[in-house]
């Protein structure tokens, strides 16, 4: 009996041992996907495609810091006090600085692009729908590798504008996936805006017209062309591409009576192309609207100046979109804050971001055609600055007193005062808290003046030849990768 | 005179009874030493015959001893063999096995006699552990074994400590040794989670074992010592075994202690508010006049006006100490019982126990319940059931660690100034601090973070003994840890606010299921030839599965997602890992005198990809036990001789359980699921391999004095690196194989009886080691540069690589750094260091190692009646440590919203001033608090790590009350540090880097130990 029993035991340890065999050992994580073979079918394409887009919201990208951290560094938004926007505010950033986010993100999301355009071409796709799908994802990886390539240069390399792009630094140009023993160097501002263009067109061939929110459509790439074109100094090709996309989109302006509210929908009815921020895709506490609300970390708030133009400008409703900042007391409010975030609905860091909207195309399309055709221009100018008036009188209490008088007080142009100085200003009023106002600054080569709120010991005014309107690569970069040429001025 | 008579006849009878008997009968009763308890089952012979008996149930025996025989001899198993010379009422104690060279200590699958254990390994017995007031066993090893780092690391209560033994052994793989507990390897993979949710070391799963229901601890050192853990055993092994019981009287034991803490040191030390006050004005008016050109009235202006914006002085005149605010004195609270005994088929060890630990910041405690059943039957003569039973339940409230806000000592010396008050003038808290850092006062008041851990681990063996000689055991063990963790964030706390409260629970478990069937083989062949083979397998399965939820929109005091109007995000995990192993071991000796061992086992890991999961390791090692040999018998002082030598191979595996495979995670966007090419594949990623040679030498002399000395290089190669990528990859870091590393050192101990024989018996130990870490291959000879380290051929694996500081200019009070020029410093015509004022021209350079040059501990124990004395100190000299607080703390008004070091108070002043402090400039950039080896000190220390004194009540007490033993002890430690630098407590993390962990403590404790 008992032997019995220990033969069975020494039976069953041994049979135990022998069947253990080497599939035993395969085990894989229950949370990931292996990435060969993962992409086969138009859907999976599609969650490939849609991870682009959630590296692109990521905080460290347009989730905030090429929004914030851009435009603390003009004249119309600042840091409130010391914390996180500081380095940007006052250009305390080094070679040395920790903060590698700026260069990193933008590749971690063209790492996701160029993985799914490595095996795009392989993807089932049966019939002319399934076909026109595939092309359509297609198209969106193209506009995104180019989207941000041109974040990217625009960021470490010499602005275009500023001449010399055939031979100043850009950035590396990724095009396939990149192996972990490679060490890319930099490529020409030049060739990086050559490939940005490439991209954007084979990209509009082959994405469909239809609205997609949260992701880029034909005009979307259009739209974004328009704008490289504008950054290129290229004005004829911005406003050509500027005009297909107010002619043809089939988007308006979004009314004045909806104006607010709209930065706290779920879509924006005049936005080309918005990143979508909801609860459920985990945006993190570091996010512009977090960075925005004074119950959150209430950083980023606009200037002195700024707040004083809007408010001298009571019935442009842009003056709506100010409220109560960080900055406030009980007794004196400071409406510092720009509601560009509110959040959708939900707490403030669940806004969305709008890459690229209508209002910015018309004032594209104004810029570009400023010096060629300026009635043209003031026509595009003069859409968004209507829309921000009211278009009849607005009278007081007593009925009669005219307190704005719609034919005469809106600041409309002409073709004849139009200027390189008023469409920026536009753009200042119109794309407040957008990350546009030290770029429109930078590529027309305007020296930027900080008002008398400005708490910093120097960087008051930042001359166009200042080496950090250019930001350093990132020193774990250049540890890394013995072929990465820092930009001049960085010597630390 | 009537007693007298009455002797004296009995002596006459007795007299001749010896003289007419054949034999004669003696008795007597035996005793242990330990307790003073009787022993019962002790084989009691008469030396050189058969004729024998074995004490009953109350330790007496009755024995008719031959004429011829002069001398008995006692045997009981763990107890020393004892020979007495036959006399009428022989009482007889026994010591236990505990010391002496013929001790027997607990290795990798099984046991041997320190005498012929041919690696390197260091025992540490209950004794060492019982009295020390520690939260987590491993933290009482700490200067008791030579070449083991102990770092804690942290003072919240269950937190993990950091072990290294014999230096690093490997790169960003696992650095922690191997745990095994009773034969089975055990997790510390931490289920605690920190502050955003990713795994923590909050809590380790080692704070679930109740520290007094541990018999010894082995360290096993070397390749011949630990080889047969294999591919988990190249940073050592740390083997446990619990109590068991001993048949005979049922003893009971209580014990019970009580203490209180406190940092152990002043740590990152902070200006008063006056000093603050001054500190700030100073440097605004060196700002105001150097930087913005102002003077006068301007200037004052200037100041007064900063001062007011962000550093108004308190109304009252009182500033806040945010030391009383937030930390506190930490109290402990032990009570323990445990049973154990029964008879020659059964015995059982079992235990109770409660432990409640205040940490010395206020939201950090700990309560933990434990209970064990050890259970231990022999079903036959040669069937053995053993299991072993555990439950550990440890509740903590958490305090985070890191330079994060809600890091109550960071907190306290980094974010919130003096000047920042706790309560409003209405009385009520304040909300935030002037630069909007949030006052953990009322964050606390309102908020929660705490975990839930259970841990049942049952182990249970089967042993037969098939031969004589030939057994075969199959053990099976299941470790179950389960953590529920919680992150509540009241709607009212600012951390909570913007998302109306939230509730962050999250569910970690570990399961570890292993399996093994072992033979072992032991002959002896003409008893001078002895063979012990051991062959088997080991089969192991790792699962750890979680499962997270979080809710937005919760009404005050309800902490349950259930409570929670908005669901927000849910994630979770349920993967596996497998290790499957064989071993196989010989052992053979020759007469006692030389001893050879060999020993292999192949592992397969799933945690490696198809071609590179199977590898090999082994060990061959060998001791020659000189005493043995007949020229040294005349050396009469020589009690024991013994060299050894070893060497062998051990392995790490990644400790990233998928990381040879190309992954996409799935992450949501727009409400689907969106994919992230999350890790790059390295389809060749193989085991990290250490090759280990150990030469040793053992002694003991004059009966008193024992010793032992050792040498040992230890080299990794293929070592595992998450290797920093160019970022254009997308990708930060990846895993390789890459380079080779040597730490090479000695270890020194020393025992003395020095008062052995008297009444007051005083036994005194040293132990010194010595390592030296060199990297001495990497991939292409490339330089891996993570700071503030360096990874380069030929230098320690941790040594610091920042700007080169050169003081402060005494005319201007300017930082200076040294210029660097082909790798060393830069010298003008006149053969002068070059300084320059620009850190941007300010180079780096190698400016230290963490790794100290020798560490050690003295330990002296000893007794006086009743009364017991012992203390351990602990100590490490050349090592330096990296102040990553200095940044704020040393910020020379830079980042002036910080709170400010105290050594801020030796700042540049005036022309001439010899200081380390440059001028302060507040709000500026001059970047002199840049990192630079201003921030690297040196961490030499001698630090009184325990000591405790003992009385144990007189045993005419004791009997009056019904009991068997008592003992009355205080106890403390970390009592008194003496250190080169006062900047930060001296146990700092083995890399080097200072941390924001709340602080080391010290114990003050007294204790009750009762036996009946």
């Amino acid at each position: 009996m008992k032997k019995g029993l220990l033969y069975t035991l020494l039976g069953l340890s041994l049979l135990g041992g022998a069947s253990c065999s080497d599939s035993y050992l395969d085990e894989n994580p229950s949370n990931k996907l292996g990435v060969e073979g993962s992409i086969k079918t138009v859907i999976q394409a599609q969650y490939a495609i849609d991870g682009v887009y959630d590296q692109l919201s990521n905080q460290e990208y347009w989730g905030n810091n090429y929004i914030s951290n851009f435009d603390v560094m003009a004249d119309d938004m600042r840091a409130s006090e010391s914390g996180r926007l500081d380095d940007y505010y006052r250009y305390t950033f080094y070679t040395e600085s920790s903060d590698a986010a700026m260069w990193t993100r933008p590749y971690r999301a063209m790492k996701n692009v160029v993985s799914l355009l490595d095996v795009i071409e392989g993807v089932e796709a049966e019939g002319a729908d399934a076909i026109a799908k595939r092309d359509n994802i297609k198209g969106q990886a193209l506009a995104l590798r180019a989207l941000i390539h041109f974040d990217l240069v625009r960021t470490f390399g010499k602005p275009y504008t500023h001449g010399g792009a055939a031979t100043a630094l850009g950035v590396p140009i990724v095009l396939t996936k990149v192996n972990f023993d490679q060490k890319p160097a930099r490529n020409t501002v030049e060739e990086v805006y050559t490939q940005v263009i490439t991209d954007l067109k084979a990209a509009i061939a082959l994405l469909s017209k239809d609205a997609n929110v949260g992701r880029i459509n034909k005009a979307a790439a259009q739209a974004l062309l328009a704008k490289v074109y504008l950054y290129k100094g290229d004005k004829a090709n911005a406003l050509a591409f500027a005009k297909t996309v107010i002619d043809d989109s089939g988007l308006a302006l979004m009314p004045r009576k909806d104006y607010v509210a709209e930065w706290g929908k779920a879509s924006m009815s005049e936005a080309l192309f918005e990143l979508v921020n909801s609860s459920e895709d985990n945006p993190g506490l570091e996010s512009v609207g977090y960075l925005s609300d004074p119950d959150g970390y209430g950083q980023f708030v606009a200037t002195d100046p700024f707040i004083a133009k809007l408010t001298a400008a009571p019935y442009d409703i842009r003056s709506k979109m100010l409220a109560k900042d960080e900055l406030s007391t009980k007794t004196k409010p400071r409406m510092g804050r720009v509601m560009k975030y509110p959040g959708n609905g939900g707490p403030s860091n669940t806004s969305n971001i709008r890459i690229i909207r209508l209002s910015e195309v018309y004032l594209i399309a104004a810029e570009a055609a400023l010096g060629t055709n300026n009635s043209k221009a003031a026509e595009y100018l003069n859409a968004v600055i209507n829309r921000a008036y009211p278009t009849e009188d607005v009278l007081a209490e007593d009925g009669t007193t005219v307190l704005f008088d719609y034919s005469d007080d809106v600041p409309n142009v002409t073709a004849a005062n139009i200027s390189l100085n008023r469409i920026l200003e536009e753009r200042s009023l119109e794309l407040v808290a957008e990350g546009h106002r030290f770029h429109d600054l930078v590529r027309n080569n305007i020296t930027i003046n900080r008002g008398a709120d400005y708490w910093g010991n120097s960087y008051k005014t930042i001359q166009m030849t200042d080496h950090k309107i250019i930001q350093p690569i990132p020193r774990i970069e250049l540890d890394a990768n013995q072929n990465m040429k820092q930009n001049p001025g960085y010597e630390s | 005179m009537k007693k007298s008579l009455f002797s004296m006849l009995i002596l006459l009878f007795v007299g001749l009874q010896s003289v007419l008997a054949q034999s004669r009968e003696v008795s007597g009763v035996v005793t242990s030493a330990d307790d003073g308890l009787s022993i019962p089952g002790v084989s009691v012979i008469v030396k050189g015959t058969t004729i024998g008996t074995t004490t009953d149930f109350d330790g007496k025996y009755t024995l008719n001893v031959p004429q011829d025989g002069n001398v008995l001899v006692f045997s009981f198993v763990g107890m020393k063999t004892k020979e007495v010379a036959v006399a009428d009422d022989l009482k007889v104690v026994m010591e236990s096995e505990s010391i002496g060279v013929d001790e027997v200590m607990v290795v990798a699958y099984g046991v041997a006699k320190k005498s012929s254990f041919t690696g390197s390994a260091a025992t540490v017995d209950a004794d060492a552990l019982k009295d020390t007031p520690v939260t987590s066993f491993e933290k009482a090893l700490s200067g008791n074994v030579p070449g083991l780092q102990v770092s804690s690391a942290s003072g919240q209560p269950g937190a993990a400590t950091e072990i290294r033994i014999r230096g690093i052994g490997s790169f960003s793989a696992d650095q922690n040794p191997l745990y095994v507990i009773d034969g089975v390897p055990v997790t510390t993979t931490s289920t605690g989670v920190s502050y955003s949710g990713e795994e923590g070391s909050t809590t380790t799963p080692l704070s679930t074992i109740n520290p007094a229901d541990i018999e010894s601890v082995t360290v096993l050192k070397d390749a011949a010592a630990a080889s047969l853990y294999g591919s988990r055993a190249a940073n050592g092994v740390i083997v446990i075994t619990t109590k068991t019981g001993k048949s005979g009287k049922t003893k009971f034991n209580f014990s019970t202690s009580h203490g209180i803490t406190d940092l152990a040191m002043n740590n990152f030390e902070t200006v008063s508010g006056e000093d603050f006050i001054k500190l700030q004005r100073e440097g605004m008016m060196n700002t105001a006049v150097d930087k913005k050109g102002l003077s006068g009235k301007a200037a004052e202006d200037y100041v007064d006006g900063e001062m007011a914006k962000y550093f108004p002085t308190p109304a009252n005149g009182k500033f806040t100490d945010w030391d009383d605010e937030l930390l506190r004195k930490g109290e402990v609270h032990n009570y323990e019982m445990s049973v154990s005994g029964g008879n020659e088929k059964t015995t059982f060890f079992a235990s109770v126990s409660i432990n409640q630990t205040d940490g010395v910041a206020k939201n950090s405690d700990m309560k933990r319940v434990t209970g064990r059943l050890n259970l231990t039957h022999k079903a036959t003569d040669k069937l053995t059931l053993t299991t072993n039973l555990s439950l550990g339940s440890v509740k903590q409230n958490i305090a985070l660690g890191g330079s994060y806000y809600a890091n109550p000592f960071a907190s306290a010396r980094l974010f919130l100034l003096p000047t920042d008050m706790v309560r409003n003038a209405d009385g009520s808290l304040t909300e935030r601090s002037r630069f909007g850092f949030y006052n953990m006062v009322r964050e606390y008041s309102l908020n929660e973070r705490s975990s839930d851990t259970w841990r049942n681990t049952i182990n249970s063996s089967l042993k037969y003994d098939i031969l004589k000689g030939l057994s075969f055991k199959s053990t099976f063990s299941y470790d179950w840890l389960n953590t529920d963790n919680l992150i509540y964030s009241s709607p009212l706390s600012r951390a909570g606010r913007a998302n109306k409260g939230e509730v962050y629970r999250r569910n970690n478990k570990n399961m570890v299921l292993t399996t093994s069937n072992i033979l072992t083989y032991d002959k002896t062949i003409n008893e001078q030839h002895h063979f012990n083979v051991l062959l088997g397998y080991e089969v192991e399965q790792n699962r750890r599965k979680s499962s997270t939820a979080e809710g937005y929109n919760v009404p005050q005091g309800i902490k349950v997602n259930d409570g929670a109007a908005k669901p927000n995000a849910v994630g979770g995990y349920d993967d596996k890992s497998t290790l499957l192993s064989y071993i196989g071991k010989v052992d053979y000796d020759f007469m006692n005198k030389y001893y050879v061992s060999a020993s292999i086992r192949r592992d397969g890991s799933s945690k490696l990809g198809k071609d590179e999961r199977w590898a090999n390791f082994w060990s061959v090692s060998g001791s020659w036990r000189m005493t043995q040999e007949e020229f040294l018998n005349d050396i009469a002082w020589l009690d024991d001789l013994k060299v050894r030598a070893s060497y062998g191979t051990n392995g790490t595996l990644p400790s990233d359980w998928y990381a040879h495979q190309a992954l996409y995670s799935v992450n949501a966007y727009n409400g689907e699921p969106s994919l992230d090419y999350s890790q790059i594949s390295n389809a060749k990623l193989s085991w990290e391999e250490s090759k280990n040679l150990n030469i040793g030498t053992d002694f003991r002399v004059f009966d008193r004095v024992s010793g032992s000395f050792e040498y040992f290089v230890k080299k990794t190669e293929s070592m595992l690196m998450e290797v920093p990528l160019s970022r254009v990859t997308g990708f930060n870091s990846m895993w390789q194989n890459i380079g080779e590393m040597e730490n090479k050192g000695w270890e020194f101990t020393l025992n003395a009886d020095i008062l052995k024989d008297s009444e007051l018996k005083w036994n005194a130990s040293l132990n010194l080691s010595h390592y030296k870490n060199e990297i001495t291959k990497l991939n292409n000879g490339e330089t891996i540069f993570s700071f503030p380290y360096i990874r380069k051929e030929g230098e320690a694996y941790n040594t610091f690589y920042l700007r080169d500081w050169a003081g402060v200019d005494p005319t201007d009070g300017a930082a200076q750094w040294y210029v660097q020029k082909d790798g060393a410093r830069a010298k003008d015509d006149n053969g002068n260091y070059i300084k320059t004022k620009n850190p941007g021209k300010a180079a780096k350079a190698i400016v230290g190692k963490a790794d100290p040059d020798l560490q050690g501990g003295i330990n002296n124990n000893l007794s006086y009646k009743g009364f017991n004395l012992s203390f351990l100190f602990n100590f490490s000299l050349g090592g330096d440590v990296y102040n990553h607080a200095a940044y704020s703390q040393w910020s020379d008004g830079n980042a002036h919203s910080y709170a400010i070091g105290k050594d801020q108070l030796k700042r540049w002043q005036k022309a001439g001033d010899k200081t380390n402090m440059p001028k302060r400039y507040y709000d500026s950039d001059t970047r002199s608090n840049w990192n630079s080896s201003r921030r690297v000190l040196n961490n030499d220390y001698l630090r009184l790590k325990s000591l405790t004194l003992g009385y144990n009540l007189p045993t005419a007490w004791v009997e009056k009350m019904h009991i068997s033993n008592a003992k009355i002890y205080f106890t403390g430690t970390n009592l008194l540090t003496w250190s080169s630098q006062d900047v930060f407590d001296v146990e700092q993390p083995v890399h080097g880097s200072s941390t924001w962990e709340i602080p080391t403590v010290k114990t003050y404790m007294i204790g009750l130990n009762v036996g009946f």
